[in-house]
């Protein structure tokens, strides 16, 4: 896959904005290995595919009130921040900025937000 | 039940009974919505809460060298939450809300929750206290199963439910020599239906299980430790080790002693409350309302973290939303991933997405404009949306033909309902 890395601030392209359906989570390939995105009413938001706690892409889960549930256990996480939100997992979710511009999506993929 | 009702905002002491998962995360979901109060955590087991649906699986495999911690290591201190470990509630005043500890002291809240768990369900019958009897519900429990099975054990399992396939897909992977003991006409049927639990027993089966339907045991036998399972036919099976999972009942020895309404379990309405007021219950020892109609102890993870939710909220506004459950689980049996929410046992009968023994497949019980079930059998990555639709329960009859269509995304029935 040909990504688009703007090497002036370090964020990626990973998507257009129009294949994120508002209130769904999605998959997205980057440089650096999948992530999860998020289209919520106030923005574009990014996390760690894989739950913290078992090995499954969170893009399978349910995106609810801000809430990621991972379809494994059951775990919730927030999608803004990262943090847990319901049992079993204990860690937090890494998240990265997200830019959105002229209809694309850019991720900042080495720094958590 | 009105005089006493502690007022909103008059709640400054929380006392909760039991530190498992109901218990910690009824602490960890006060702090969360804005409780500044006193909290007071009693538990009687010495180690910090842990995860217990491991225990059946990858800690009896041997994948995980300890169950994890529920919490990060000082959780209790930074949530200013007083845990008492090792210490036992002797008797509880409901009226008062006064608890007596094994310890001596005595504890006063404006607000008790009962989070107490459930307990293995024991066999009584002759040899069931032999050394070699062993049952699956803590960590102990499971420590003392993994020490004992070792390759070539001859372990005898009685009871077909899902601890006991779980016992048996773990004591099979560790190369024992395993028989499962059934007294119903098939396995798993009252959790995942006649269907799945065929299903289940012939992959169990041909893992090398021996499994034995309408199997009702009469004995154990032994001198110093268990030698053989007697069933009423007169067959014997021999032993080195006897799991019983005859299921769980619930721990409501406390409750019922105070007074409180129980019968299976102690009694709540859809917001955690007993009979007694400013007494909350929530976990495995609560008989909650069920979505389907009815009440019962659900013994699931999930339910158990929304039930000690929905008592925290209960706490802090009498007028939380309610919150029925849709009971909700997981397994693993002989290399399937099986997943449940709603109830298959229900009135209704059942079409499948998919066929089971050939990749992903789901099982939806269905009755009339009502979806009351489904199984995913190897099917994650569907079974999150599926969970919602049945949540929803509502069912279009014109449109039951899309629930079986495989070309039909279900992320997109439930977007567009």
């Amino acid at each position: 896959m040909n990504h688009e890395i703007d090497t002036m601030n370090g964020f990626e392209k990973v998507c257009e904005l129009n294949e994120l359906t508002p209130g769904e989570a999605m998959k997205a390939n980057t440089s650096v290995g999948p992530i999860t995105l998020y289209h919520l009413d106030d923005g574009c938001f990014a996390t760690q595919d894989q739950c913290s706690h078992g090995q499954w892409s969170l893009a399978d889960g349910i995106l609810e009130d801000g809430l990621i549930e991972c379809p494994l256990h059951g775990g919730k996480f927030c999608v803004r921040t990262g943090a847990v939100k319901a049992f079993p997992p204990t860690i937090p979710l890494k998240t990265f900025p997200v830019h959105v511009h002229a209809g694309q999506v850019w991720v900042k993929l080495d720094g958590q937000q | 039940m009105v005089s006493s009702e502690p007022s909103q905002g008059a709640v400054q002491r929380v006392a909760i009974v039991g530190a498992g998962l109901a218990g910690v995360t009824c602490a960890q979901a006060l702090r969360a919505e804005g409780y500044a109060g006193e909290i007071t955590l009693i538990g009687d087991e010495a180690r910090e809460a842990y995860d217990r649906p491991c225990l059946s699986k990858e800690y009896l495999l041997g994948e995980i060298e300890w169950p994890r911690p529920l919490m990060a290591p000082g959780w209790a201190q930074v949530a200013s939450v007083q845990e008492l470990r090792q210490v036992r509630v002797t008797t509880l005043n409901a009226t008062q809300r006064t608890l007596r500890l094994s310890d001596g002291h005595e504890l006063h809240a404006d607000a008790v929750v009962l989070a107490t768990g459930a307990r293995a369900r024991q066999l009584c019958i002759p040899g069931s206290n032999l050394p070699g009897v062993c049952f699956l519900r803590t960590w102990d429990d499971a420590e003392k199963l993994r020490a004992r099975m070792h390759l070539g054990c001859k372990v005898t399992l009685i009871g077909g439910g899902l601890i006991g396939a779980e016992v048996a897909t773990a004591a099979q992977a560790l190369g024992c020599s395993v028989t499962l003991l059934e007294a119903g006409s098939e396995l798993l049927e009252r959790g995942l239906g006649p269907e799945v639990g065929a299903f289940c027993r012939q992959a169990l089966e041909s893992r090398g299980v021996d499994v034995r339907l309408r199997a009702a045991v009469e004995q154990i036998e032994g001198e110093t430790d268990v030698r053989l399972v007697r069933c009423h036919d007169g067959h014997a099976i021999a032993a080195d080790l006897v799991v019983v999972c005859v299921g769980a009942e619930p721990a409501s020895d406390l409750a019922l002693a105070a007074g409180l309404d129980c019968a299976g379990g102690i009694r709540v309405d859809a917001r955690g409350r007993t009979s007694v007021s400013g007494i909350y219950a929530a976990g495995d020892v609560a008989c909650w309302p069920v979505a389907g109609g009815g009440q019962r102890c659900l013994e699931s993870y999930i339910n158990t973290q929304q039930q000690a939710l929905t008592v925290a909220r209960t706490i802090l506004n009498q007028n939380a939303a309610p919150a029925e459950q849709t009971p909700r689980s997981w397994t693993a049996i002989a290399g399937h991933d099986i997943r449940v929410a709603g109830d298959m046992s229900l009135t209704g009968h059942t079409i499948f997405r998919g066929q089971l023994g050939s990749g992903a497949c789901l099982a939806w019980r269905v009755n009339g404009h009502r979806l009351l079930g489904v199984i995913a059998v190897d099917a994650l990555s569907e079974f999150s949306f599926a969970a919602r639709l049945v949540e929803r329960g509502e069912l279009d009859p014109a449109r039951l033909h899309e629930l079986t269509d495989t070309t039909m995304p279900l992320k997109r029935l439930l977007t567009r309902a």
